[in-house]
């Protein structure tokens, strides 16, 4: 039998997918190690983990080297990747926002110009083209994006909000919505769909039953 | 100066044995479209934007490279070759049906596709245009079987399905066209959770939402194909199926069963194909090598409403995996 190969976003993403799959009957006890490997296998040797960089497993998954992928919608969103997207799973809930600081919405909203911060430069600029039919100048920022708009880099930021506290503690607040219904999603290869069909759909059912279970639908 | 030593972006050299194998392989595939009746069509790189606008399915305009001539008209590298045999179909042939095209040329994109990073390809299909009957989309496929045969590739699939499947279902259905578009995109996606979640919100009754929902899964051998019939959802989605399990019967008459699957759920360019679609897979590569279908609008936009059905082979993505998989050489 073949080995079915599942790309997971290293963290907390990882974290409850290893739950979900635990449910399904697949254990991996070298995730626990905590001098973890990059790749894993499970204890009967069917399933084999990769632990990726978020903006990385749609990558993997689109080539084939990897079956499956955990990973947010956001990253999904950003990266556009030819994939199937099986399963809304639910966690690690959050919407993608513009946001600026307090009371200054109506000023950046008459700016010709306006600077945009962002990890999203994809979906930052989509959302401006599509939605409010405006170009405006995306600065790709690779963390802390909150300080672009404090330190006067940008205007506003489109990030994703969970909370709400990181934007409260900055001065931030939310203008606008880009996407609200961001959570993890369970992507498959085109091809590994069809060549591995059984282990791939039974897998579905099993995180399904098990999302049912926890009430996540 | 500086550039003289370098190649643009999304171009090659292709040499020696490479250059041999793509030879041979082209030769093999050409070789299988002769003795098919097809005939060789060779088309100008060069041609006028409007004969390629307004096929965003296919070819969306961001993805021509262009030029403006010594008139200011634009013109575009060719970056399909179904175009211009629907051109040349319904202007200089307009008289002789049916008519039976292969081509073996380069097309040309601005963007580079997302394998091998290339935006000039070879392409390798034939078109038959004038006969809407399933037997022309059977000779088709077997001819695009036969030549990847032919070309050493051993272990591949071909995944057919059938687009007034979809739409017949659709035109049951009083929703909006957003929403039939929403559905679309969860059924192309696979998503699906997300597409029993709209569906029951959408309040579809009876056999209709279960065929909807059951979409995403209707992939696999084509003996599903038979199960389909006993729904009752209007005649256009019932005669899809009928004439897709012609053309599979046709198909695997002519002794290609063990090549061909279905997917039901292959709902992406549905403002191009009109019948019958199909794609070619081999395993470890992640996107079909091969694709085609029946276009039945295409050549009316020349001017001469016609039926026609054919296919293209991307022989670059080819001989990657002729030329990984160190299958041999062509036959």
């Amino acid at each position: 039998m073949s080995v079915l190969n599942v790309a997971l976003a290293k963290g907390r993403l990882a974290d409850i997918s290893m739950d979900y799959f635990r449910a399904a009957g697949i254990s991996c006890p070298e995730f626990d190690d905590p001098k973890r490997k990059l790749i894993l296998s499970d204890e009967s040797g069917i399933v084999r983990f990769f632990l990726g960089k978020p903006s990385d497993i749609p990558t993997f998954v689109e080539y084939g080297a990897a079956d499956i992928g955990i990973v947010g919608k956001d990253t999904l969103l950003e990266e556009e990747r030819d994939l199937f997207e099986v399963l809304d799973l639910g966690f690690a809930r959050c919407k993608m926002s513009v946001a600026g600081p307090v009371g200054q919405k109506e000023r950046w909203e008459k700016k010709t110009r306006k600077k945009v911060a962002t990890k999203y430069p994809h979906i930052a600029e989509k959302y401006f083209r599509e939605q409010r039919r405006e170009r405006v100048e995306i600065i790709k920022i690779n963390g802390s994006v909150e300080l672009a708009p404090i330190t006067g880099l940008s205007d506003v930021i489109v990030d994703i909000v969970q909370s709400g506290a990181t934007l409260d503690a900055n001065g931030l607040v939310i203008y606008e919505d880009v996407v609200t219904d961001i959570s993890a999603r369970m992507v498959v290869n085109k091809v590994s769909m069809k060549t591995k069909n059984e282990m791939i759909v039974r897998l579905i059912r099993d995180f399904k039953a098990e999302l049912l279970k926890k009430n996540q639908l | 100066m500086m550039w003289k030593l370098y190649i643009p972006d999304g171009e090659q050299d292709i040499l020696a044995d490479a250059a041999r194998l793509k030879r041979e392989t082209e030769n093999a595939m050409i070789e299988v479209f002769r003795h098919g009746g097809f005939e060789e069509i060779v088309t100008p790189a060069l041609e006028f934007y409007d004969s390629f606008s307004g096929q965003r399915d296919i070819i969306p305009e961001e993805n021509m490279m262009k030029l403006v001539d010594g008139e200011g008209r634009i013109l575009v590298l060719r970056p399909d070759l179904t175009v211009p045999c629907a051109r040349v179909a319904a202007t200089k042939l307009r008289d002789v049906r049916p008519l039976k095209f292969f081509y073996c040329q380069n097309v040309f994109r601005s963007k580079k596709e997302r394998y091998l990073d290339l935006k000039e390809i070879t392409q390798a299909g034939c078109e038959i245009i004038g006969d809407p009957r399933p037997d022309a989309d059977a000779e088709i496929i077997a001819t695009a079987i036969e030549s990847l045969l032919k070309a050493g590739l051993k272990d591949f699939t071909v995944e057919l399905g059938q687009v007034n499947y979809f739409k017949g279902l659709m035109n049951e259905t009083e929703l909006p066209f957003a929403e039939k578009d929403r559905l679309r995109h969860l059924i192309d996606k696979k998503d699906f959770l997300g597409l029993e979640q709209r569906v029951d919100e959408d309040r579809l009754s009876g056999d209709l939402k279960k065929a909807l929902t059951e979409l995403p899964a209707l992939y696999g051998d084509v003996s599903l194909l038979k199960g389909l019939r006993q729904y009752r959802f209007g005649a256009k989605a019932k005669d899809a199926i009928e004439n897709l399990s012609e053309v599979v019967a046709n198909v695997a008459k002519a002794g290609y069963g063990p090549y061909l699957a279905v997917d039901l759920g292959m709902v992406s360019e549905l403002s191009y194909y009109t019948g019958v679609i199909f794609q070619g897979f081999a395993p470890g590569f992640g996107t079909p090598i091969l694709s085609g279908g029946r276009y039945d609008h295409l050549v009316e936009k020349f001017g001469e409403p016609t039926a026609a059905t054919g296919f293209s082979v991307n022989v670059d993505f080819l001989l990657d995996i002729l030329g990984n998989r160190e299958e041999g050489n062509a036959e």
